[in-house]
């Protein structure tokens, strides 16, 4: 298939990306769907002439590290293909982190009950670490025992139902690394994946639940614009599909930048 | 030096249609342009209603070349814009870095990809990378992009890189090229001017912007290349280079095939009206056609003379002869599109009198866009106005660190020079830089011999016309050599212009 081979530097060190499209069914998403927000892309989507901007996968597993949303849209509207941006999984520039749940209390919560049910152990709130499903409040901190990384997105799933219902509203997600600087309410922890461990889940079909992972790509091609007419095609000429992904002059905007949301790392626009 | 920047605007969804945005964008590009700035791309996400402004800022501070952007859009836009926070302090407006070259430097790229075959014991990679690398400035980044663009693998890109700095041919640090490195570009970028005609190429397909295709056809380009007014000469020329270049493909970016046909115009007709003529006409809205019902007429080149050359006069100044020759032919050829594309191209086609000075005069700006501003400006505000224009395009000119973008604006500074002082020696000026300087030259020497007096200012503007003559007809992509020629002659050309400027005042 036809590509954009491209190659940023980012510090002292480069990365490559390869802009091109791949068979939606091919690709495997690691993460379930918001059926809300799935949605409000397909309605997008019949809005619009575009991909807009190209998902992010794995080039070797075709695991889907950021756009799953995008992918499960366009696959419910009967795509063919996806624009995908590529990425070496197992660069170490290609980062894989934890999303945290903070939930707004009001007065204090008893953890104990919270977690009943659950094998768990209390430990100091410094203690926790990153392969812990933990739930800190208070100056209190749990740690939960599981088995394997789908086992502790089970268990995750479930202490997050229970607090919802307790709470009557949900969370907000903060990035794990962060989430541990401090803050009020009950924060829950799920422990950081490895990047074996999503691509043996992609790869078994088991669905971690939404804003499980937070992958960090340090340079992405947004505003690609790949005619979505091309995308319905049974088959997608490489050639044409390679003229097309020219067609654009790009420009290098270096981080921090804010277009639809906040990019923290190198964006290549294609204008 | 130039500086790029992306200038974000927030506007409700659906309240600015892509026409008006482009008007009003195409409004600010030419005030920005007159002020030594440049916008390079906009583009417009309906969803977000985010806009965002690729902006060039020559001697222009970025604040004024904003203020500029806002008054256009709030002129035609009819509703609130607001300033998208681009950056986390909050700004609009974050600097980006332009990766890809200008449309002729890259149309040079794509046609050096097909025929570099290698040089000097640089296999054909090492000798595109020594390309770019000289082109881009020695941006390492920008070759790697600029070269994946061209369809070279960035590894190899990378590896050519590196076997260059083994060899000593290019220094990364302070981005220098060596002795033997600028006599390799000496030879390969001449030799990489013109390309040999070869055989159509067969299923070829042009992609446009919208992703659309439609088959390639070198009759379509021939059409489009006369009917922008470039001689057969030319045409006869660039057609067979471009199928020669497209050989074996099957599909090519409508923007790439203009960006070649543009290249080859470059350098067979090297002061770029060509260039420019081409790409206007290319980019051009539907023609409108008109038609009025009075039997056919024939019309002879001596009326359509007379009624341009009246038409032309209008506005107090006296047009040269050429001009009006290149306007008659203008107001010809708006009369046969009319014709050909009329669905009753069997039945005579009638035109008044009055109707065909009305074509005159609408065709006037398009010969010489003086000739519309003076319809508000008086003779001596204008040739004041063209003079400042031309100083500040020549001095970003001097700044521009892309060849093919310097060449365009030396010949936008000389054009705007040259027509500066054609009106203030009482002729209107063309919108053709080499006619003018053509025009300017033989008024000088023809005064010079009637007011030997004043010597020195004749001595001056006749260096400056053969300068000028010199820097329309360079090539756009230079060999190190000869762009520290085009260095020299544009700092000199730009001296005089001030020396003039400053004599007159």
């Amino acid at each position: 298939m036809s590509e954009l081979r491209l190659r940023v530097s980012v510090g002292t060190r480069e990365l490559e990306l390869t802009v091109t499209v791949r068979r939606i069914e091919e690709l495997r998403p690691h993460e379930e769907v918001v059926p809300s927000y799935l949605e409000e892309l397909k309605a997008a989507f019949r809005r619009s002439i575009y991909q807009r901007n190209p998902i992010i996968v794995d080039a070797t597993s075709g695991v889907i590290l950021d756009g799953t949303h995008r992918w499960a849209a366009m696959k419910a509207l009967g795509y063919k293909w996806i624009t995908v941006c590529e990425v070496d999984y197992s660069n170490p520039l290609v980062l894989l982190d934890r999303w945290a749940r903070r939930y707004r209390v009001e007065g204090s919560c008893e953890l104990s009950s919270l977690l009943k049910g659950f094998s768990s152990e209390p430990v100091k709130p410094e203690e926790v670490g990153k392969r812990d499903l933990a739930v800190i409040h208070a100056g209190e901190a749990y740690r939960i025992e599981y088995a394997e990384l789908a086992d502790a997105y089970a268990k995750l799933r479930e202490l997050e139902e229970r607090l919802t219902s307790l709470l009557g509203k949900g969370p907000t997600y903060v990035p794990g690394d962060s989430a541990l600087q401090g803050g009020e309410g009950i924060l829950v922890l799920p422990p950081t994946p490895l990047k074996r461990e999503i691509l043996e889940i992609a790869r078994s079909g088991v669905l971690l639940p939404p804003k499980s992972t937070r992958h960090m790509v340090p340079a992405r091609p947004l505003g690609v614009n790949v005619p979505l007419k091309l995308l319905a095609r049974e088959h997608v000429d490489p050639e044409l599909l390679g003229e097309v992904l020219r067609q654009r002059r790009p420009v290098l905007l270096k981080a921090p930048v804010s277009l639809d949301r906040e990019y923290k790392e190198v964006v290549l626009y294609f204008m | 030096m130039a500086e790029d920047y992306l200038v974000g605007y927030r506007i409700k969804a659906g309240h600015a249609p892509g026409a008006t945005l482009s008007l009003a964008l195409n409004e600010a590009a030419h005030e920005l342009s007159e002020r030594g700035a440049l916008i390079e791309n906009w583009e417009y996400e309906d969803t977000s209603g985010l806009l965002l402004i690729h902006v060039r800022t020559g001697e222009l501070p970025l604040d004024e070349a904003v203020a500029v952007l806002e008054k256009a859009l709030a002129r035609h836009l009819a509703c609130p814009i607001e300033k998208a926070q681009l950056s986390r302090r909050g700004q609009h407006f974050i600097k980006v870095k332009s990766v890809l070259p200008s449309t002729i430097t890259l149309g040079f790229l794509l046609r050096a990809v097909k025929h570099c075959k290698g040089y000097a014991g640089l296999s054909a990679v090492e000798a595109l990378v020594l390309l770019s690398y000289h082109i881009l400035n020695g941006d390492e980044e920008r070759v790697l992009i600029t070269l994946s663009f061209l369809g070279l693998h960035p590894r190899d890109v990378k590896a050519a890189l590196e076997r260059l700095k083994a060899q000593g041919l290019i220094s990364p640090g302070d981005r220098l090229l060596s002795r033997e490195a600028i006599r390799i570009l000496d030879v390969l970028i001449p030799s990489l001017r013109m390309s040999t005609p070869g055989i159509e190429p067969s299923r070829l397909k042009v992609v446009n912007e919208d992703g659309g295709v439609e088959e390639f056809s070198a009759d379509k380009l021939a059409r489009s290349l006369y009917r922008a007014g470039i001689p057969h000469r030319v045409v006869s020329r660039v057609v067979p280079s471009i199928l020669e270049a497209l050989k074996g493909r099957e599909y090519i970016s409508k923007r790439a095939l203009v960006s070649m046909t543009c290249s080859l115009l470059e350098e067979l007709e090297p002061s770029t009206a060509s260039a420019i003529k081409f790409v206007n006409y290319v980019y051009a809205l539907e023609r409108a056609y008109v038609r009025s019902g009075k039997g056919l007429r024939q019309l002879s080149w001596s009326t359509l003379r007379i009624i341009s050359r009246n038409t032309l006069e209008e506005r107090g100044l006296r047009p040269p002869s050429k001009l009006v020759k290149l306007h008659s032919e203008l107001i010809a050829e708006d009369l046969r599109s009319r014709l050909s594309w009329t669905p009753w191209g069997a039945e005579a086609w009638i035109i008044e009198e009055d109707e065909l000075h009305r074509v005159a005069r609408e065709l006037a700006p398009r010969v010489s866009s003086a000739w519309a501003e003076l319809s508000s400006t008086d003779a001596g505000g204008l040739a004041l106005k063209y003079e400042q224009a031309a100083i500040s395009t020549l001095s970003t000119a001097v700044r521009s660190v892309d060849c093919g973008e310097r060449k365009e604006l030396i010949v936008r500074g000389l054009l705007e020079l040259s027509s500066s002082l054609l009106i203030s020696m009482g002729l209107l000026p063309s919108n053709l830089v080499e006619l003018n300087l053509g025009v300017l030259r033989y008024e000088v020497k023809r005064r010079a011999t009637l007011f030997p007096e004043q010597g020195a200012r004749w001595r001056r503007l006749k260096r400056l016309c053969s300068l000028s003559l010199k820097l329309v007809r360079s090539p756009a992509v230079t060999s190190p050599s000869e762009d520290a020629c085009i260095e020299r002659m544009l700092e000199e050309a730009l001296s005089l212009a001030r020396k003039l400027s400053s004599a007159k005042s």
